[in-house]
């Protein structure tokens, strides 16, 4: 059902990983996030839905990633066809007005700045649990 | 006595006392009475001509008879007349012109009483009235002044104009003739029916021999009937018929003896009777011909005399002339001025032996003179002497004027004073002795090369031995050539150079490298000119040649070292670039990667303290509170340098933006603060217009009013104020707050980066604060500064471009 239906993370920090699972945790979310650990492993998950494998309900999206850029991440999936509609929020630590501005014209559906507080980041988390819960009320009632 | 009637004895009476003779005939015409002035006239006495059978007839020139018998005639039918011209015949057998008047005087009844004859002689002095016209025309031309001072042709037109009006003939003209004497020039006709004048005919002497030797014998052609006179016969063909021409009255032109020309008075119609009074008036007129010849000639030559004379008063030699005794008789100024005698001194007490030094006397009275009277002129250098009796040098020229005998009349000499030029020449001498002795002394080489194949050096100074190390002399010989001296490789550009120059007429500069006689080459430069002559021909060229070896030595070693800062430059500019680059990425990688770890140990400490509280003693738990603050003090630190970094970096837009938007903006992001504090704001910024970035002014605003608040936290109430007012063009914002203020020493210090002048526990901060704010200001092209007093307060200026 919708709520088997994963939050696909890709995030190179492992620190940043664990914490952003256990602000997940602690808001209570019940989603499984699966987590990618750099762009090329991404990317073969792209290679995957295109192949027919179901694409994840929201994808978190850091851009500075080792061997593929996230940007390039985010352009593959903008530009295909299905994928498109997957939400993409891009979660990082840029402040430049470039990178936001990038990630907006390819597409991506918000720009997270990563907060260094953790309250702030329990905050961050809200607000993508509030959109999770738009995304799965949206799927249980199409 | 018989008398008819009253007239007749009235006549009597008159007659008895005129000068004119008075005749009285009767109706049949037999002389009843003639008065005494007859036998003056006639040499008759007026008894004899009383006895005449037909009488006045018998007295008459038997060629006018016709013309008396036509007045008697004319009397005795009552008719009158005057002044009729008549020839009549002395005893003596001679030619007298009479004018007679006549008047067949009637009876009060009607019938004829006798006919009165007045004849006046017209051949004596005693002037008739008719005569006065003539005296009156001819004293007329001759005070007009015409003939002497008007122009040759005005004096001609004059005459030709008088004559024609006066004697009443249809045209008058005046020839002159040529040179040789063959022909007769008409100079000017005058035709009085048209009122025109003319000129340019020619009448051949070859043609008409017989008018011509008329005009050269019997002087004056009174020719009645032109046309069958046999002195003008000839010219009927040719003049007379196809003109109309019927008399002739020509009168010569006299000069010196000799005839020049003709005044030729043409009349129209069969013929006309020249009476000797026209005749002499015609003379006369001629006279005037030749006097206005004479005046025209006076007067030129008068010009020539006087152009001469103002030459000889206006040049600047001395002019003179010595009479055969030796004494000076003319100096012009110059001379005058020349010895030292005045313009209006008499030469009378002044002997020419005074103009002369001893020598030069000698000279002229051995040698000049002697010569001059031999050959007719000697020129020679001598010498004047001034009235001091000092001496100078003059070029003299001694003429010898004789007459026509060969005898010396007198003697002229021109002289010029030499000083001048003697002077001029020393002068020249000198410049050359000290032209020479410059180019001895020059440190380079002056020369003069021929236009020959192969430029031939025809001079080179001294100095190219030390130049070159051949001597003068064998460059000049050509051993070896100057141009196989230039380097090889500099010969072509040289002489396309030059070349080039030379056929443009400008001078010439070159710089190039000579091969000395000892191997060693150094560099030269050299600049000159052509030298061209009168026709604009390249006949050599001169010039002057210099050693620049240290110059062009120490040249090349500046463009190498300048090559090689360029080099330095271009690398050093590189690296910043690279460096510039690096400090991008590192400003990138400070906000992901420096950030990262902050948010482990903030995320961390935050979930130890969350989930571990209880296992915590307070100690720990503070510990992990100052850790959280450290790590919260690092993110606002790391924050700032961006902030700063990026203003560095970012490109800043230059637009209008309105000054109290800016600040209202920046009071409504401090809203909740300013309302939470016991704090008084006075915003005076009014709708003042500045050209920024209004994001960066934005955030110098927001630090300016942080930086407010934050030192103003312990004044009670706290008071800011701001306020902006235009300046000069520019507009000035403040920022003023009762703050605990700052020492005015550290005033530059406060706008470094992370200066602080407070210890972080009594006020915290990253020192990043005014330090944008400056960074931004000088982006912007504006100026920040602060006024302050501790314990009183500070105020923070922006001045801003509008």
């Amino acid at each position: 059902m919708n709520a088997m239906r994963p939050i696909l993370l890709i995030e190179d920090n492992p620190m940043d990983v664990d914490l952003t699972l256990r602000a997940f945790s602690k808001r209570r979310l019940a989603n499984p996030v699966e987590v990618a650990r750099d762009g090329e492993e991404a990317m073969r998950r792209v290679d995957a839905w295109e192949g027919g494998e179901p694409p994840p309900l929201l994808i978190l999206l850091d851009l500075k990633l080792p061997k593929v850029d996230g940007m390039d991440v985010l352009g593959r999936i903008k530009a295909h066809p299905r994928l498109r509609s997957v939400p993409v929020v891009v979660l990082t630590t840029s402040t430049e007005e470039v990178d936001m501005r990038t990630a907006y014209q390819l597409g991506a559906n918000s720009y997270i700045v990563k907060p260094v507080s953790f309250d702030n980041f329990m905050e961050v988390a809200t607000q993508i649990e509030l959109y999770w819960g738009v995304l799965n009320h949206a799927l249980e009632n199409p | 006595m018989h008398g008819g009637s009253e007239e007749a004895i009235d006549f009597h009476l008159i007659a008895e006392h005129t000068c004119d003779w008075e005749s009285w005939l009767d109706p049949e015409g037999k002389a009843i009475w003639v008065n005494a002035v007859v036998e003056d006239i006639t040499g008759r006495a007026p008894a004899e001509c009383l006895a005449m059978a037909d009488y006045p007839l018998a007295l008459a020139d038997s060629r006018d008879r016709p013309i008396l018998e036509q007045i008697l005639s004319e009397a005795r039918v009552g008719g009158r007349g005057n002044d009729q011209p008549l020839r009549i015949r002395r005893v003596d057998g001679s030619q007298a012109w009479v004018a007679i008047s006549w008047k067949g005087v009637r009876h009060p009844e009607g019938g004829l009483a006798g006919i009165r004859l007045s004849i006046r002689d017209q051949s004596t002095s005693r002037i008739g009235p008719f005569l006065n016209r003539y005296h009156h025309a001819l004293s007329r031309l001759a005070r007009s002044g015409v003939l002497s001072s008007g122009s040759l042709q005005d004096a001609f037109e004059a005459i030709t104009e008088t004559a024609a009006r006066v004697l009443d003939v249809a045209r008058v003209g005046i020839w002159l003739l040529d040179d040789a004497r063959s022909r007769i020039d008409c100079r000017d006709m005058f035709d009085l029916a048209g009122g025109v004048h003319s000129a340019g005919q020619i009448v051949e002497k070859a043609r008409y021999p017989d008018y011509f030797r008329a005009l050269e014998e019997d002087r004056v052609v009174d020719a009645h009937q032109a046309r069958h006179d046999p002195r003008t016969r000839e010219l009927t063909d040719d003049y007379l018929a196809p003109l109309g021409i019927g008399a002739m009255l020509d009168t010569p032109i006299v000069r010196g003896g000799r005839t020049v020309g003709v005044l030729c008075h043409e009349q129209m119609g069969p013929a006309r009777h020249w009476i000797p009074g026209e005749v002499s008036f015609a003379s006369s007129l001629a006279d005037m011909v030749a006097m206005a010849l004479e005046a025209s000639e006076r007067r030129e030559i008068e010009a020539r005399q006087g152009r001469l004379a103002s030459i000889l008063e206006a040049t600047p030699d001395f002019v003179g002339t010595t009479g055969t005794d030796g004494r000076p008789t003319y100096i012009n100024p110059a001379g005058r001025r020349l010895v030292g005698l005045a313009q209006d001194e008499s030469l009378e007490d002044w002997e020419v032996g005074q103009l002369y030094p001893l020598w030069a006397k000698e000279q002229r009275d051995r040698v000049a003179i002697p010569t001059a009277i031999r050959e007719g002129v000697w020129s020679g250098e001598s010498a004047f002497q001034d009235r001091h009796g000092v001496p100078f040098p003059v070029s003299q020229v001694l003429i010898a004027h004789k007459d026509e005998h060969g005898h010396l009349k007198f003697l002229s000499t021109v002289a010029r004073d030499l000083r001048p030029w003697k002077a001029a020449q020393a002068a020249l001498q000198e410049r050359e002795r000290f032209l020479a002795t410059l180019v001895a002394n020059l440190p380079g080489v002056a020369y003069r090369r021929r236009n020959e194949p192969g430029w031939p050096m025809e001079y080179i100074s001294k100095g190219c031995l030390e130049l070159t190390g051949y001597p003068a002399e064998s460059l000049m010989a050509g051993q070896p050539c100057f141009n196989d001296i230039v380097h090889p490789e500099d010969r072509e550009r040289v002489y396309a150079e030059v070349d080039l120059a030379l056929a443009e007429y400008r001078s010439f500069k070159v710089e190039y490298r000579i091969v000395r006689a000892d191997g060693r080459e150094i560099w030269v430069w050299s600049k000159g000119r052509g030298i061209y002559n009168e026709a604009g021909w390249l006949v050599a060229r001169e010039g002057f040649i210099g050693d620049i070896t240290e110059r062009v030595q120490a040249q090349l070693a500046l463009e190498r070292l300048n090559t090689e800062l360029e080099g330095r430059v271009a690398e050093r500019t590189a690296r910043l670039a690279e460096a510039n680059q690096h400090l991008e990425a590192f400003a990138y990688s400070v906000s992901h990667d420096l950030k990262a770890p902050l948010r482990g140990i903030d995320g961390y400490s935050r979930l130890l303290l969350e989930d571990y509280r209880d296992a915590l003693p307070e100690e720990g738990q503070r510990f992990l509170d100052n850790i959280r603050a450290a790590s919260g003090r690092m993110n606002q630190l790391i924050d700032d340098l961006l902030a700063y970094s990026r203003l560095e970096r970012r490109e800043l837009s230059s637009i209008r933006v309105g000054l109290d938007n800016i600040v209202a903006r920046v009071l409504a992001e401090r809203e909740i603060e300013l309302s939470e504090r016991a704090l008084v704001l006075d915003n005076q910024v009014g709708d003042l217009v500045v050209v920024a970035d209004a994001d960066a002014l934005t955030q110098a605003v927001r630090n300016l009013l942080d930086n407010a608040l934050k030192f103003s936290r312990d004044a009670s109430p706290a008071r800011i104020a701001i306020t902006a007012e235009p300046r000069d063009g520019r507009v000035i914002l403040k920022v003023a707050d009762n703050g605990c203020g700052f020492d005015m020493k550290y005033h530059d210090r406060i706008f470094d980066i992370f200066q602080r002048l407070h210890r972080a526990e009594e006020f915290p901060g990253t020192g990043v604060g005014l330090a944008i704010v400056r960074k931004a200001m000088e982006r912007m092209g504006g100026k920040v500064w602060a006024e302050s007093t501790p314990g009183v307060g500070t105020s923070f200026f922006l001045e801003l471009p509008t």
